[in-house]
């Protein structure tokens, strides 16, 4: 998106925008739509904040009863807790890096004037508008241990397993089907950044005479940082999420080798009805979300000079 | 051409970039073939008979069948959840369109104080894991009534949608130049009739983008559901996995069903792939 104007020019235009200062249409506009996300984002988040603060198992209890910070504490010294938050971070590292490390060599190779390469484009917009509900449904019936169509090819060569049977092994295939629907993601919007480059910025490293690998590395990855954090910080904040993927494959198992945070706080609040305690679960993701949301804040005065 | 020769040419710039090309295109295709086959798998699993769809060995070539399209629709009323799918779709493209659009605009071009904060907010409202708000949703939706209703997913699915309508619709304004609006204000226009006039005529990509985003988010919904549906309101993901895929699977259903629900994604993509990318990023390399 062109939004190349100088800071000076747009901060001139909005000088000049004052003429829509008297005309009262612009609150409706603006406050009627922000009243009702009031209503359906801060209201059940403030809610929320306050179950957590709450003892209550649906159908035992008519009304939550307050129990102060029982409910951290408890969860706080829970083993359960704590290995979700593992699984969390193990799937949100490595689903994020591979799809990073794949997705530059992707956006690499689509950065070349080869043929195709709108064909490649649209073909790669596939999996990132799937249900992630779906994906998980194609990896599973295909990693079956007995009759996918994977372990079909794999026992050629002996390597032939139960994907989904020991937790690390269950953890890698959530990982690989996450790579499956976003990697492409990631590549097209690096794409995005390095068509943003300028051939002459190649040209003048060349006269100086850096090689390919020197012109990656003091050219192209110096003036990819903004995109690169912004890809990062986009996918992180999505891998946090997952849900449907553990739903439809693991259901947090093998025992609890995969049950991430999301699930743990579905499992809590909606199957043993524990609503305070799965508020609170349900809290530590929305934290580590906005942590993150606050590096991404922090950076973006960085990227601002991207698109 | 003496071996000297050889290497000359191997090493000449223009031989250089024509292997590497090749060479590209080649891992391309490879990674075309690793993205497209579960797709492609899927496909063509839905036309397999249940014996077939559940042998260890993958044919590729049989007589296919249409069983598993007829079971899905009547013995298993996905025709029911498609419907509930595309209504449900639809009245939240509608919601969100209606309410996020005019704010998009006003913030796109007025000023005031705290437009800062109130960017920020509406983007953190995509930032935050709809589990955090679930729960409220369900308490709220049991006292209700709403449980299991298309009016309480339509609702639910406002909660993420509407922020993202304002995102992307208004780096679509920002490309408007304003000098359209001030001349138009100048003649006499309301900023009603500026907006509807003269900004979104101009802005229709950028609308049937937004719309094809936020319904994307709905169709693809599968936690939401989860929560506040039962088998009336269920939409075709829920339905999917939880009258399907639980026990005793039926995968050439299944493929079927996924099938059908991946169609009109492709198709979208299709319509949108010059903005899809941006819009998935939801105003976030807006700058």
């Amino acid at each position: 998106m062109a939004r190349a104007q100088g800071k000076g020019r747009a901060a001139a235009a909005q000088e000049r925008s004052v003429v829509f200062g008297r005309d009262l249409s612009q609150h409706l506009y603006l406050y009627i739509p922000l009243a009702v996300l009031f209503l359906i984002n801060i209201v059940p988040l403030l809610y929320t904040v306050y179950l957590s603060l709450t003892d209550w198992v649906l159908f035992r209890q008519r009304t939550p009863t307050f129990s102060g910070l029982g409910n951290w504490a408890e969860l706080l010294t829970s083993g359960r807790f704590w290995h979700s938050v593992q699984v969390e971070l193990v799937f949100v590292a490595g689903s994020v890096a591979l799809e990073f490390l794949l997705g530059f060599g992707m956006a690499l190779l689509l950065n070349r004037a080869i043929h195709l390469r709108e064909l490649f484009r649209s073909i790669f917009m596939f999996p990132m508008v799937l249900p992630p509900i779906i994906a998980a449904f194609l990896w599973r019936f295909m990693l079956q241990a007995d009759i996918g169509v994977i372990n079909y090819y794999l026992r050629f060569v002996g390597l032939n397993r139960a994907f989904l049977a020991t937790g690390p092994s269950a953890l890698a295939t959530l990982i690989l089907v996450d790579v499956w629907q976003y990697t492409p993601f990631v590549a097209l919007l690096l794409l995005a950044g390095l068509q943003h480059i300028s051939e002459e910025v190649y040209q003048a490293a060349e006269v100086d005479g850096a090689g390919p690998v020197q012109a990656f590395r003091y050219v192209t990855l110096p003036l990819m940082i903004p995109t690169i954090l912004i890809v990062l910080l986009l996918r992180i904040v999505d891998a946090l999420k997952v849900f449907p993927t553990i739903y439809v494959l693991t259901r947090g198992g093998p025992g609890v080798a995969t049950e991430a945070l999301n699930y743990l706080a579905f499992l809590m609040a909606f199957e043993q009805s524990r609503m305070g305690y799965g508020a609170a679960l349900s809290l530590v993701v929305m934290i580590l979300s906005v942590a993150i949301a606050i590096l991404f804040i922090a950076t973006r005065p960085r990227v601002a000079s991207f698109e | 051409m003496s071996g000297r020769e050889v290497i000359f040419v191997l090493a000449s710039k223009r031989t250089r970039r024509i292997l590497g090309d090749g060479l590209a295109t080649l891992l391309l295709l490879a990674l075309v073939a690793f993205f497209l086959f579960p797709v492609f798998y899927a496909f063509v699993t839905s036309f397999k008979t249940r014996v077939l769809a559940e042998s260890p060995i993958p044919y590729l070539l049989f007589w296919p069948t249409l069983e598993n399209y007829r079971s899905l629709f009547v013995d298993n009323t996905y025709g029911a959840y498609f419907l509930n799918s595309l209504v449900i779709g639809l009245a939240t493209v509608v919601l969100s369109l209606l309410l996020g659009v005019p704010a998009a605009y006003v913030l796109s071009r007025c000023r005031f104080r705290g437009k800062g904060a109130v960017l920020l907010w509406v983007l953190s409202s995509r930032i935050l894991p709809p589990i955090g708000i679930a729960i409220p949703f369900f308490l709220a939706y049991r006292r209700l009534g709403l449980i299991d209703t298309h009016l309480g997913l339509v609702i639910i699915f406002l909660t993420f949608n509407v922020s993202l309508t304002i995102w992307v619709m208004s780096g679509f304004f920002d490309q408007i130049p304003r000098e359209l609006d001030e001349a138009a204000i100048i003649d006499g226009c309301s900023l009603t009739g500026v907006l509807l006039r003269v900004v979104l005529p101009l802005a229709t990509p950028g609308l049937s983008t937004t719309a094809i985003l936020v319904f994307l988010e709905a169709w693809n919904n599968f936690f939401f559901p989860l929560v506040v549906a039962r088998r009336n309101a269920a939409t075709v993901p829920l339905a999917l996995t939880t009258f399907l895929g639980d026990y005793n699977i039926d995968w050439g259903a299944i493929m079927a069903g996924a099938s059908l629900l991946i169609l009109p994604l492709l198709v979208f993509a299709l319509v949108i792939r010059r903005y899809l990318v941006a819009g998935l990023t939801q105003g976030a390399v807006k700058g």
